[in-house]
């Protein structure tokens, strides 16, 4: 039993160790300024330096970058939230002709790879005006069929007595899911809240579909327009440091609320 | 595979809003915006933009945007999303490879009106240009794309170890034959030294020019000639082994200082342009 354990324990060990190879490559590489002959060594030599970061700020416009991919994570969550949490209490609970049918239907579109809506998603944010904008970039992710089912699930594992007290005491269909069930169902919410701003702040192929003006750039356009391609191969310092700008604040926020997080997906089954 | 395409990098131009413009002329009360959409990073983005800005203050009836695309095949993507909704770029920049597959599909106009306005015929706007660069570009008679950063395959070559073995290095090779002549003067039978080394694909999508110092135009060489060189060297011992295998797998071979010749395009560092 105890060698068992300690198996485990090494197993889990060397995957956290192998997890964090590129994190430490890339602290490794952005605190190497210039071209060292050893460019990619994880063990490097000195001498060692703040300047790739000053130069990555300087290649490109970050505060605008970080802004428009704030307000893109949070725009996408705020609808989200709602949508979601209507829509999973209404398949949970509520009983209408062909919710089963519809709830079939939101789990098939879960099989769809993204890139294929790349063209009419286009076309329909044309047709709203909305191409170019930072709207447009969040729309077609205001409903999510992830965050339905996940919220249909957690809601249904939430037993019927607490709202129909709520119901017996006289309050209509709302009351009883703000002040019920959405303050129990907190770790699912905040599970996929979790899935999804980590998704949309990496998400690349989108915003470099659907934004073309330099001025609603997000981080992942932004970082690639400055550090991706041949041009940039020598230059793995700064590149190190711009990608280090655009996962400094994911990192940070989960390591402040780790605790909370991983509790929140234990809770919630996923992943 | 950034590195293979960009070899052959070409102008296509979805030119609708360009021709469009031109017609109205300089009489258009408002400029015509359109999108130039580009896929290359870092320095050379900055470039772009130089170059666009510049365009857009010396004349008042076009508005250019400089669009930042992604890699080669982001672009065509998102070249071929934006044209199907209804926002198709002005220009655009992109693989040369690309070129035929756009025409197919009626997604391109032809630059010839545009051409023919300056007062000249495609054949005549063509000879600023070496006829390597041709064939990718005109398709059924007609300018579809216009060459412009192309990628130009350059010889370098370690003039030490030319004078080492008694090769002039004034005069480097010129032809494939000369190529493999001066590289079997140049190996060590020892195996201290190969002789020369290239990434076989670089050669092949390169297609027309031997290698010759910054020298490129007036070669005949051919797209088939380059691919039956790079297969000869591994029974004439002249080239570093691993070298001579498909350049998607490159692996890190000798250091280009110990390398007496090396054929590729030119690489240019994010730090130096």
């Amino acid at each position: 039993m105890r060698a068992e354990e300690r198996l485990w324990a090494f197993v889990a060990a060397s995957a956290a160790l192998l997890w964090a190879v590129p994190f430490a490559w890339m602290a490794v590489a952005s605190l190497r300024p210039g071209v060292p002959p050893d460019i990619a060594s994880l063990t490097p030599t000195g001498p060692f330096g703040l300047g790739n970061f000053a130069e990555a700020w300087a290649s490109g416009n970050f505060p605008l970058w970080y802004l428009n991919t704030v307000l893109m994570c949070g725009g996408i969550l705020a609808v989200q939230l709602v949508t979601v949490s209507m829509a999973g209490y209404a398949f949970a609970r509520l009983r209408f002709p062909g919710r089963d049918l519809l709830f079939s239907a939101f789990l098939l579109q879960l099989l769809l790879i993204p890139p294929l809506l790349i063209v009419p998603n286009l076309a329909t944010l044309v047709s709203l005006h909305l191409y170019d904008r930072l709207l447009g970039l969040m729309a077609p992710y205001f409903a999510s069929a992830f965050g339905v089912f996940l919220m249909r699930q957690t809601f249904r594992a939430i037993p019927r007595d607490f709202e129909e007290a709520a119901m017996l005491d006289g309050a209509s269909i709302p009351v009883p899911i703000r002040h019920v069930l959405l303050p129990l169902a907190r770790p699912g919410l905040v599970a996929f809240a979790i899935v999804s701003v980590t998704a949309h702040w990496n998400e690349f192929l989108w915003p470099l579909m659907a934004v073309s003006s330099p001025r609603n750039h997000v981080l992942t356009v932004g970082l690639a327009s400055f550090a991706s391609g041949a041009e940039a191969g020598s230059a793995w310092g700064v590149v190190a440091a711009g990608t280090f700008f655009v996962t400094a604040p994911l990192l940070v926020f989960f390591l402040i609320f780790q605790r909370r997080f991983v509790s929140s997906f234990v809770y919630s089954g996923i992943k | 595979m950034t590195e293979i395409t960009r070899r052959t990098a070409l102008g296509a131009a979805i030119a609708v809003p360009a021709a469009a413009a031109l017609a109205r002329g300089a009489f258009a009360a408002d400029p015509v915006e359109i999108d130039l959409f580009f896929p290359v990073p870092g320095k050379l983005a900055d470039k772009m933009k130089e170059l666009i800005d510049r365009f857009n203050g010396q004349q008042s009836a076009v508005k250019a945007t400089a669009v930042y695309t992604g890699s080669y095949d982001d672009t065509s993507l998102k070249t071929r999303a934006a044209t199907k909704a209804g926002k198709p770029p002005g220009a655009v920049i992109m693989s040369a490879n690309f070129v035929r597959e756009y025409v197919i599909n009626g997604d391109v106009d032809p630059f010839d009106p545009i051409i023919a306005k300056h007062g000249k015929s495609p054949s005549e706007f063509f000879d600023q240009f070496w006829p390597a660069l041709k064939p990718n570009a005109m398709i059924d008679g007609k300018i579809y794309g216009i060459p412009y950063q192309n990628s130009t395959p350059l010889m370098y070559y370690n003039v030490a170890a030319f004078t080492d073995v008694g090769l002039d290095p004034e005069k480097p090779p010129t032809t494939w034959r000369e190529w493999l002549d001066a590289a079997q003067k140049l190996t060590k039978p020892s195996g201290d030294r190969w002789a020369s080394t290239f990434p076989a694909l670089t050669i092949i999508a390169a297609g027309g020019p031997a290698p010759s110092s910054c020298r490129t135009a007036g070669s005949t060489t051919t797209t088939i000639t380059a691919a039956k060189f790079t297969t000869t060297p591994r029974r004439h011992w002249a080239h570093s082994p691993c070298s001579t295998r498909s350049s998607t797998k490159r692996r890190s071979c000798r250091p280009v200082s110990a390398t007496p010749m090396l054929a590729r395009a030119p690489f240019l560092p994010a730090g130096s342009a």
